[in-house]
Parts: C-alpha cells; structure tokens; sequence
C-alpha cells in the first residue's frame, strides 16, 4: 500500500484512492474506542476509557489541565505509547494492524519548539519522512522547497540554515513544514505554538488557518489556551483528567452552554466576547437598510426613505460597493443624482470578519451601524442591536445543539 | 654526549620507536572506541545497566598501570598482546563514561519526535542520538588518547613496543652514559605525540561534527 506513494506523484496517490491512511492526502476520520492507558507503577490511568470520533477535515482541539493526559492521548494515536486497552482506527483501519514506523510516517508529528533535529540543516529536516518513504531524489528538493514556501520562508534564504540560526516562530514553521512534508491525511500537534511570543503565536494560527483551507487535513491539536482552541478549533473537546471529555462540541456551543462549571472555569471571563470572536459576521442575521444607486435621483430616494421610516441610505455604486450615507435632511427638497448630496462612508468591514472585529468597526466608527460587505459588495448592515441579536440567536442555537446531541455523547 | 647528538645519532632507533608508539595508542584508541560504544550502546537506555557498566571501566581505571601489566604477565606472556590489552581497559573509561552521558543526555522530546515520524529504534540511534553525542563521545576518545599516549610509555615494561623502551633503558642505566638523554627522549617524544594527536582530534572534530552543533 504504502508503495502507491512512492512511485506516483502524491496527487495520482490520492486520486488512486481516497480512503485508506497510506493514499489518502486529504484527512480521514480518526476514532478512539474505549481507549485506556495505564503507565506501569501508577494506580491511576493516564488515559482512561477515551471514545471519540475526531472528523476528516477537521481540526480538534484538545484542552485540559497540565497532566490530564493530552499528550498521552497524541501518542496512543501515533502508537509511540500502546494502549492498555481499546482501539484506534485511523481512516478505518486499526492502528495496530500495521507496522508502527509505517503508520507514523502517515500521521505528522508536531510538537512544542518544533523538534528539530539540530545536526540536520531545514532541508535535511524537512526531507526526512520523504526520504524514508524513498521518494525520488529530486521530487525530494522540489517538496521541500514547495514546503518552505507554504509555510512563508524563503527557500534560498532557509534551506541551508540549521534550526539554530531561526527564530522560535521559524523553527516553529519548519515544524509543521517537515510534519507535512510528505502529505500525511492526519496531523497530530501538541502544543506546538506553546513557545512563542503571542505576536507570533497569533500569525502561526492564522498561517495554521490558512494552510487548512487548502490542505484539509485532520488535525489534533493540544493546547493549553482555551482562546487558541476556539480560534483553531471546528470542535473542541475539554478534558479532565484521565482524558475523560466533560465537553466535546463546537466552539461557539461550548461558549454559549459549557457542560459545567469545570468548562466555564477554562472558558474564563469574557465568554460572550469569545462567542463574538468565533461567529463570522456574513453569518449573523445582518439590518437590511435602505439602498439606492449613486444615479438615482434625490427626490425618489428621500421618498423612499419616508415611506420606510429610515433615516438615511446606503449609496452603492455600479459594482455595488457602498460609498455614501445620505440621510433624509441632506435629500430633503433636492433633485439630481443622490450622490451629490451624500457624505462618504469611511468605515465598512468584510462579512468574514469576527463578531468582536464588527464590535470594534461599530466603536471606532461616529456612525450606529457600518455597511458589511462581501467580496467588497455591499451585505448588509452592522449594528449594536446586530450584536445583540446574534449573541441571542447563537444562545438559542446552542441550546436546540445540545438538545439533540445529550443522547450521543454525554460522556 | 648532548641531547641533540644523542638524538641524531638514534634517528633511525627513535623514528621507529615513535612509530611504534603512535601506531600502537592509535589502533588501541580504534578498538577501544569500538568496544566503549558498543558497551555504551547496550547499555545508555538503561540507568542501572549504563551504572553498572561505568562502574566497571572505573574500577579498571584505578588499578595502577604497573599492577595492571604485572597481572596480564602470567596470562599473556610478554610483548604486544597484554600492552595493547592494558591500553584498551584503560581507555575504556572515558570513552564510556562520555558516550552514555551523551546519549542520555539527548533531549526525549527529540527522540520522540524522530519515533514520532517513522524512525526505526536503529535509524534513531544513527541518525540522531550518535550524531547529536559525538562532539561528547569525540571528547572522551580525546581524553583517553591522551592518557593511553603516556601508559604506552609503561608497556616497555612488559617489552610492549614504543618510545617506553627509550625511559626504561635509560632509567635502568641511571648515572650511566646517555641515560638522561635516553630517559629525555622518550619523554620528549611522547609529549611531542600527544599533542599532534591532540591536534589531530581537534581535526577530527571539526569535520566529523555538523555545523549545526558545533560550539
Ligand atoms: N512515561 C510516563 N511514565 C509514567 N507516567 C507518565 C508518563 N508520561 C506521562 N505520565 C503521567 O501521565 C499523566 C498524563 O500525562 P500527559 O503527559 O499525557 O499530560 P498532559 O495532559 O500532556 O500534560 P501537559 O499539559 O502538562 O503537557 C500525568 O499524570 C503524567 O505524570
Ligand atoms: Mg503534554
């Protein structure tokens, strides 16, 4: 299986077939079973009776208390520790019915300060699983370069260095380069952002972001910052110790019902802000307004505003970008083109923004509401009371969420 | 007699027997590093076997050199096999002590994270643990050629080869002609040895360790 690899290029791989851990590029779905594990000598498991469905595609992140057995749980996956008991599938199959090295050259290994090996330059780094699954030479060079640049560093500049001639955040990158470097469908990460500075950390995330949209891998995460699970996350899943989940659902559930209060203590203060910050703006019921063309005329706008009762319009223009306010004073008893009259508008916001960026448009801005667009067309409308109603609407989601899913994991 | 003319006129004698010297610590140092790291190999994952192992290279390590040839007499009989056994057993010890120190001293995280993407145990140990010890284990070969390079004077005194001969005879002969000159020379030579050798390891070092460790 793992030789589909090695003869045709990663993409005929895929193409080949999409399911199984050894051809897939793309992520499969990881499930955990019963899975326990006892250290010899300790009377408490480390991981103990762990089920859990992790989603192709998707990026989990696990966040727990300093010993709970996160990174236990990383290494059960990667079997670099076996399980006392249960079982893992990855895309289906048993971890255990292969050869370990085999497996774990299929599953990318992240972890905190990147692991590089310091004796190796970035590209010999990077080159490793390639190499050890017998690519050819120069698909070699050509990968590693390919992965230097998706992770933002300048091949020519980084390629001969070694791990200590980079900053934290570079090693860092080159980390997640060389987990990736051989196009595994499954990447584990344990902390990997753990040590660096939160500028840094920040850019590594949104990168990390990014790389997902593309890459569409299934990624475990650990971390111990619960604003970087709900920024990483498309689910969460908070543990206690023994790995036991108390919560596992989607960032804004968990922010908007956490189980108890063992989740709230990790949510922290300012929950509802973090409910803003994972809640796109383009998908909040958006105050609709009153719109015209900069062609139309005056008097037809100001009519139009009476009769809605609003106090002013949006002005688009032919490509519908909003460009202008005009209130009803301003057209009162005018004639001729509407953006004659109008005062520019200085602030819109992109309908991918978060909830908080909105907020914070909202606050900068000397107006009540700020025109959202998408792809620079004018959406919609942003308001105080838009924010209101969203926290609102994502309280109630949460609720009928957890209404359906108490049935299927009330671990 | 001066020095110089004793010198000159022994040329051929203290060539050979510098030769001798050096051939001598040099395949003594080979053998020893062979077997320290195989030692050292089996034995740095467990603490109580790599304890056990040091310990014994240090027990052979305090024996006197004198003692220590004495006792490989009856065994061995006179000549090159007990010098070239005394040598190794005592270079034995900092070739272990350092290789186990270097590569339990690996840091776990990168161990694990070589097994982590699909190293077997033996890539591991080759490809990372060995090149990340080197620079130590290269420190403790260092050490012990140095120490060999004078305790190959005393193999003479088992008529093991090397410019031991030239002290040996000289002290033998003290008062006598030429015996400072003699004692000097062999003494002369040998530190002459041990600091090409060292110089040698100073080489050895930076072309053998990767520029990405290198102090
Ligand atoms: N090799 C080991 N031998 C024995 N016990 C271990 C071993 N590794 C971890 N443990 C224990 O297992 C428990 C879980 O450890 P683990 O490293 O998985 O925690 P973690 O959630 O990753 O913690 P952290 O957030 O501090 O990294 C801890 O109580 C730890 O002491
Ligand atoms: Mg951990």
């Amino acid at each position: 299986m793992a030789d589909d690899i090695t003869t045709g290029t990663t993409q005929a791989a895929a193409a080949a077939d999409d399911s199984g851990l050894h051809n897939a590029t793309h992520g499969v779905e990881i499930q955990l079973r019963n899975l326990t594990k006892k250290y010899p000598g300790q009377s408490r498991a480390a991981v103990s009776d762990v089920t859990m469905t992790i989603p192709a595609g998707e990026i989990v992140a696990l966040v727990g208390p300093s010993g709970c057995g996160k990174t236990t749980t990383m290494k059960l996956i990667n079997r670099l520790i076996e399980p006392t008991s249960g079982e893992i599938l990855i895309g289906g199959e048993d971890a255990r019915k292969q050869p370990a090295d085999q497996l774990r050259r299929h599953v990318g290994y992240v972890i905190q300060q990147g692991g590089l090996f310091p004796h190796m330059t970035i590209a010999e780094n990077v080159a490793l699983v390639p190499k050890m699954l017998k690519w050819a030479k120069p698909r070699i060079t050509e990968r590693v370069d390919e992965m230097l640049e998706l992770v933002g560093l300048d091949p020519a500049q980084f390629r001969d260095r070694y791990p200590r001639q980079l900053s934290g955040g570079q090693q860092q990158r080159v980390g997640v380069a060389r987990a990736l470097a051989a196009d595994p469908p499954v990447l584990l990460m344990d902390e990997p952002f753990g040590a660096v500075d939160p500028i840094t950390r920040g850019r590594l995330q949104d990168e990390l972001l990014h790389l997902q949209e593309e890459l569409h891998k299934t990624i475990v995460f650990v971390t111990h910052d619960f604003d970087e699970a709900v920024k990483l996350g498309d689910r969460i899943a908070v543990l206690a110790e023994g790995s036991k989940i108390v919560q596992y659902a989607e960032p804004a559930e968990i922010l908007a019902r956490p189980t108890n209060d063992f989740v709230r203590g990790f949510i922290g203060t300012g929950g509802a802000m973090k409910l803003l910050h994972v809640t796109r703006i383009a998908d909040v019921e958006l105050g609709a307004g009153v719109t015209a063309q900069t062609g139309d005329d005056a008097s037809t706008v100001h009519t139009r505003l009476s009769e809605a009762d609003e106090p002013w319009a949006v002005v688009l223009d032919a490509n519908s970008r909003p460009v202008q306010w005009a209130t009803v004073e301003d057209l009162a008893g005018k004639q001729g083109p509407v953006s004659d009259y109008g005062t520019p508008i200085t602030t819109t916001i992109s309908g991918r923004a978060d909830l908080q960026a909105g907020l914070e448009a909202l606050l900068g801005s000397d107006t009540d509401f700020v025109p959202v667009t998408r792809r620079r067309r004018y959406i919609g409308l942003v308001s105080l009371n838009t924010v209101q109603g969203a926290i609102q609407q994502l309280r109630e989601q949460a609720k009928q969420h957890a209404s359906v899913a108490a049935g299927e994991d009330g671990a | 007699m001066s020095f110089w003319e004793y010198v000159r006129n022994r040329q051929e004698l203290l060539w050979f027997e510098t030769y001798q010297h050096a051939s001598m610590v040099l395949q003594c140092l080979v053998l020893a590093t062979a077997i320290g790291l195989i030692i050292a190999i089996i034995t740095y994952r467990s603490k109580t076997a790599s304890a056990v192992a040091t310990g014994i290279a240090s027990v052979l390590f305090t024996i006197p050199s004198f003692a220590l040839f004495g006792l490989l007499i009856p065994v061995f009989g006179l000549g090159v096999t007990p010098s070239v056994i005394a040598l190794v057993l005592y270079s034995l010890l900092p070739i272990v002590r350092n290789a186990v120190v270097g590569m339990s001293n690996v840091d776990p995280s990168l161990v694990d994270a070589a097994r982590g993407m699909g190293m077997s145990r033996l890539r591991v140990l080759f490809k990372i643990e060995l090149p990340l010890a080197w620079p130590v284990i290269l420190t403790g070969i260092r050490v012990s050629a140095q120490l060999v390079m004078g305790v190959a004077a005393i193999a003479a005194y088992v008529s093991g080869p090397g410019l031991g001969d030239q002290i040996f005879s000289g002290l033998a002969r003290l008062g006598g002609a030429n015996a400072v000159n003699s004692a000097l020379a062999g003494t002369v030579g040998i530190i002459i040895l041990a600091l090409i050798f060292d110089g040698f390891f100073v080489l050895i070092g930076r072309f053998t360790t990767s520029r990405g460790i290198r102090g």
